[in-house]
């Protein structure tokens, strides 16, 4: 115990003696959380718009007007003829939509008629939406027509064309803002990030230096090294994880459901494991350099992208899904949304929380273990 | 036999059979024996890349041996680590303490990792502050030590929890003339106290000062002895001899079958034989009736032309 104690305090001086690993390790997760949380939005409004009106009519400016109250379409442009291409292509507009000359005369004479729409498929996420909310405020319209028209021919119609709506009421997240859903991932993200780098660093700094070997030939088992070195970086962790939660529910306004013990409770076990897994790498490399991008490209891509943090697992390939088993910021993620969003305890997160323990377990064994073989 | 055994295993605290290490471009360490005395300061001399680092991180358990034994107090120290760390202190040929934390802070983690009782922490750290003359420096941090102070610390850490066996590797490269003695005075009065010294350096000075000096060439040992011993026998003894007229007295010299070599100093001849006093008597007498002999006497062989001499002879070796 006084060996552990004695690395631990050592290791703290290190920290708070160096103002820029200091800073790094606690601002810079607050940058990356600024940062993501604004320009990460899943969320789709004010999509520009231009449109094309031929038949400058009493109906066609009602329809453009639905466009422009629905508050998804902010309308750019209304060029006096259909030369969309360029804006099309220089990004100026997401969308193009043109209403054909006669568009009136057709409606008033109870004839099909066509609006088109020109749609930017480069991001198709965008492009889905953007087709979905002109269809709705097209769809919406030509039912209002519909009842319009039979109204003039004396049939009265007291309900909705469309007599059956889904009532969809959305839980957890119902006004579904995306920085709900982000910012507790971002939270994930950054404590694996930043603590394996950071701990990869550090020892691989004491093998650059040779100042590991002082410790190495004492009489102190290399778990004890280990734990004496993870001890103050989930210390750090821990402060990095209140200042992240004070900035996303205080200014992102993301709501806290849960228990707040609990979620630091699951953090400690998360970054157990994560800085493990630091070690696992500093373990195998001698230089500062190989260490921290090692410890950036297995923390950062696969929590990115393999972790279900934006993308959802389940529409991966089957092999990707069976690798992200093996990815912890997988499982803190169900945790860390669960706490935050549902508000649910131990009682539904256990699986989780279990699949992060032996994660950890598991990389601090092995860490020892590869220690101890460098240098027995 | 079995008697014979254990007194040599008291004598020699440190010893080696056949030890190899191999690093993967190279064979480091090639087949080195030797034997360290209780007590003793034992100097492992040789130039850049002979295998002192290598010899050394492997006696002191940071290195695995390729193959080979070595043995501390008859214990394997691969086998028996665990036995032998605690007991044996490294000092390294770089600065390895923490620069980031004081003297005392370093100090203070060495006495914790080594488990030095926390009641004797602060009579210790004053003693040993005091021994490396460091007492004035305390809350200095590391780095900003002179190369002097940094070694005379490192020292100071690796004594704090009283080794029996110190490794020292290359402790005085890059100090200055005046901590290099300062720092040797302090080995010697570690050796008094009955700690056992194995040094590497490159300095022939140094080697003089050790009580056994072992050369090691391209991972061998070529040779290993007293001081006194390797001069002796590697480069004979020196006559310096003064006679008139000198290119007369140059040439019968390099003549006679007694003499190994000559050389010529101002107005002195460094005459090197293998005996001084008798060869003294024989130069009187084969150069009294040529020229005149105004001084004939013995001067004392340094280490350095020792060292060069066995220099020579290795590569001469290697060119046959």
């Amino acid at each position: 115990m006084r060996l552990i104690k004695a690395i631990t305090r050592k290791e703290f001086i290190h920290i708070l003696r160096d103002p820029r690993t200091l800073g790094i390790t606690l601002f810079l997760p607050l940058f990356q959380l600024l940062m993501f949380g604004y320009a990460l939005s899943l969320d789709i409004n004010h999509i520009p718009v231009a449109i094309y009106d031929s038949d400058r009519s009493a109906t066609s400016r009602r329809l453009i007007e639905n466009f422009s109250s629905s508050g998804y379409f902010d309308i750019t442009a209304r060029p006096s003829k259909a030369d969309f291409a360029e804006r099309l292509d220089a990004g100026m507009i997401k969308v193009a939509i043109i209403i054909p000359k006669g568009f009136e005369d057709s409606i008033l004479s109870d004839k099909n008629t066509k609006v088109q729409a020109l749609v930017d498929g480069s991001d198709p996420n965008l492009a889905r939406v953007a087709t979905g909310y002109s269809s709705a405020i097209i769809g919406r319209f030509s039912a209002k027509v519909t009842a319009d028209s039979l109204y003039k021919k004396g049939v009265a119609i007291t309900r909705d064309l469309s007599p059956i709506e889904i009532r969809a009421r959305v839980w957890y997240n119902p006004e579904l803002r995306s920085v709900n859903f982000i910012v507790p991932g971002l939270m994930a993200l950054i404590m694996m990030t930043v603590t394996t780098i950071s701990i990869s660093v550090a020892l691989v700094r004491e093998k650059e230096r040779g100042t590991l070997e002082n410790i190495i030939i004492s009489p102190v088992k290399s778990w004890e090294i280990i734990l004496g070195k993870i001890i103050p970086y989930v210390v750090i962790a821990f402060f990095e994880a209140v200042l992240i939660t004070a900035v996303g529910t205080l200014w992102f306004k993301v709501p806290m459901n849960g228990s707040l013990l609990l979620l630091f409770f699951s953090l400690i076990i998360y970054v157990a494991g994560t800085l493990g897994l630091g070690l696992v790498i500093s373990a195998a490399t001698d230089s500062q350099q190989v260490a921290s991008f090692g410890a950036f490209m297995t923390t950062f891509l696969p929590a990115f992208l393999l972790s279900g943090f934006v993308f959802p697992i389940k529409s991966m390939p089957l092999v990707l899904q069976y690798i992200t088993y093996l990815v912890p910021a997988r499982y803190f993620l169900v945790v860390i949304r669960g706490i935050f969003l549902k508000g649910v305890g131990i009682s539904v997160l256990w699986p989780n929380l279990m699949a992060l323990a032996l994660f950890a377990t598991l990389m601090i064994i092995i860490a020892s273990v590869r220690l101890r073989r460098a240098f027995a | 036999m079995g008697g014979y055994r254990y007194l040599v295993m008291i004598r020699h605290v440190i010893e080696t059979e056949n030890l190899i290490v191999d690093f993967p471009s190279v064979r480091a360490v090639d087949g080195v024996n030797i034997r360290v005395k209780e007590g003793e300061i034992f100097g492992l001399v040789g130039q850049d890349g002979a295998g002192k680092t290598t010899t050394i991180r492997v006696l002191s358990t940071i290195l695995k041996p390729t193959s080979g034994e070595v043995r501390l107090w008859g214990k394997d120290i691969v086998r028996e680590a665990r036995a032998v760390r605690g007991r044996i202190g490294y000092m390294s040929q770089r600065f390895n303490l923490y620069g980031d934390l004081t003297v005392e802070e370093n100090l203070r983690f060495f006495a914790d990792i080594y488990g030095l009782p926390e009641a004797e922490h602060a009579k210790r750290m004053k003693e040993l502050l005091h021994f490396a003359r460091l007492e004035a420096f305390t809350d200095r941090q590391a780095e900003f030590l002179s190369g002097g102070m940094k070694q005379k610390l490192a020292l100071a850490c690796t004594l704090i929890y009283e080794p029996e066996i110190l490794f020292l590797d290359e402790p005085t490269t890059g100090v200055d003339p005046v901590s290099r003695r300062e720092f040797w005075a302090i080995l010697s009065e570690l050796r008094s106290r009955g700690i056992t010294l194995l040094v590497s350096t490159p300095y022939m000075d140094e080697a003089e000062r050790c009580s056994t000096v072992a050369f090691i060439d391209n991972g061998k040992i070529s040779m290993c002895d007293s001081p006194q011993s390797i001069k002796t026998s590697l480069s004979g003894e020196i006559v310096e001899l003064i006679a008139k007229p000198q290119r007369e007295a140059r040439r019968i010299v390099r003549g006679l079958g007694y003499v190994r070599d000559v050389e010529v100093y101002g107005e002195r001849l460094l005459v090197t034989v293998d005996a001084a006093s008798e060869a003294i008597e024989r130069l009187r007498c084969d150069l009294s009736d040529k020229v005149e002999v105004i001084s004939a006497i013995p001067k004392a062989q340094t280490m350095e032309s020792a060292f060069i001499e066995m220099m020579k002879r290795s590569r001469q070796r290697v060119q046959e």
